[in-house]
């Protein structure tokens, strides 16, 4: 038995163009949609634009289906009447396991002229853990641009998970106040993801932020820190914290000093003055 | 270029009454990987009764699954 939302109109997808993903049911074929829950035509499928593939984003017919997804997602990001749409699913990690094979078909869209494209672009990039692409973004004038941009760049910020030098550092500016309140948070939580020995610096002057989500972040990146948790990417933590073992500063009272958010929001200073004294007591770490 | 046609759709919906709201998004690899077929088509016509929303789609391009 299969029932339509409520919120689905018929005569609304009358001459849209977009992928489709069919899967054999019977006889016939079912949409699989891109989204679950009560949901309207939007989500039934990936718009892209009607007529030939945009230069630069053709493919061979014998290629891959990835490489073919990837490409219409490349032509359907550059193009004016599709973008806003892409730029949405993006956000919401639809394209998330397509994994570094995107990486070319972001780097192509980082070259566009138009501003909400080359973001997108970036925003792909920095998803992807690739330190050059936060760089570009730290030295942009971030300011100046759209406030739905520096959202979508906010957003990619907080899946930003690379050990890599320069890239701490860049995330280490965008803690600035002249940052948007979003992008701060986004930093920070990226800082607490990767909680390498070069963030401890940073998650520690984080302690005393006027934010209290960020000083929970701080918390919590040290924390992770001390009791040797693996960095892992947004999909893969889930696996990589099951298969853990603590790492060897870990001392049996780290777990009680490792809060719930709301545990954290009743004692805050409990909590952050046991990891001041344990960062006092290991100046090397 | 060939029609597809009579996609039916199925969507099942939350056994909750009081939710409203999309609760969880697809990833496209994911997708890629049950679909039968992946096509770049366009919607020619579209109807809905009992509950069942039915496709006719004109398909453009074929990325997976028996060319159209």
């Amino acid at each position: 038995m299969v029932q339509t939302s409520s919120t689905i109109t018929a005569s609304h997808l009358a001459g849209r163009t977009g992928l489709w993903f069919l899967q054999q049911s019977g006889t016939g074929l079912v949409v699989l949609p891109l989204m679950a829950g009560d949901i309207s035509e939007n989500d039934l499928y990936l718009p892209v634009p009607s007529g030939t593939l945009a230069p630069g984003f053709s493919y061979d017919i014998s290629a891959a289906s990835k490489t073919k997804l990837i490409q219409e997602i490349g032509a359907a990001a550059q193009d004016t009447t599709t973008a806003g749409a892409i730029s949405r699913l993006a956000t919401m990690r639809v394209f998330a396991d397509l994994g570094s094979d995107a990486l070319p078909m972001f780097g192509q869209l980082t070259a566009s002229p138009q501003t909400a494209t080359m973001a997108m672009g970036l925003a792909g990039q920095i998803r992807l853990g690739l330190p050059s692409a936060l760089n570009t973004m730290v030295n942009s004038n971030m300011g100046a641009l759209p406030p739905d941009v520096q959202s979508q760049f906010a957003n990619s910020v907080c899946e930003y998970r690379n050990t890599d030098a320069g890239g701490v550092a860049a995330l280490g500016v965008l803690l600035g106040l002249q940052y948007l309140d979003s992008v701060r948070a986004c930093a920070t939580h990226a800082l607490r993801e990767i909680h390498s020995q070069q963030t401890l610096p940073l998650l520690e002057k984080l302690l005393e932020d006027k934010s209290p989500t960020i000083r929970y972040d701080a918390v919590i990146g040290i924390a992770q820190f001390a009791i040797g948790f693996p960095v892992a990417r947004m999909e893969d933590k889930k696996a990589a914290v099951a298969g853990f073992t603590p790492g060897p500063n870990f001392t049996s009272d780290m777990y009680p000093h490792y809060p719930a958010m709301d545990l954290f929001f009743k004692n805050e200073q409990e909590y952050i003055s046991y990891w001041k004294t344990w960062l006092a007591a290991h100046p090397a770490q | 270029m060939k029609t597809l046609k009579i996609v039916t759709l199925g969507l099942f919906l939350t056994a909750s009454w009081v939710f409203c709201g999309v609760f969880a998004s697809y990833s496209v690899g994911g997708l890629l990987t049950q679909a039968d077929q992946v096509v770049v088509a366009t919607v020619r016509n579209s109807s809905s009764s009992a509950q069942t929303l039915s496709l006719d789609l004109i398909v453009s391009r074929t990325l997976k699954g028996m060319r159209l």
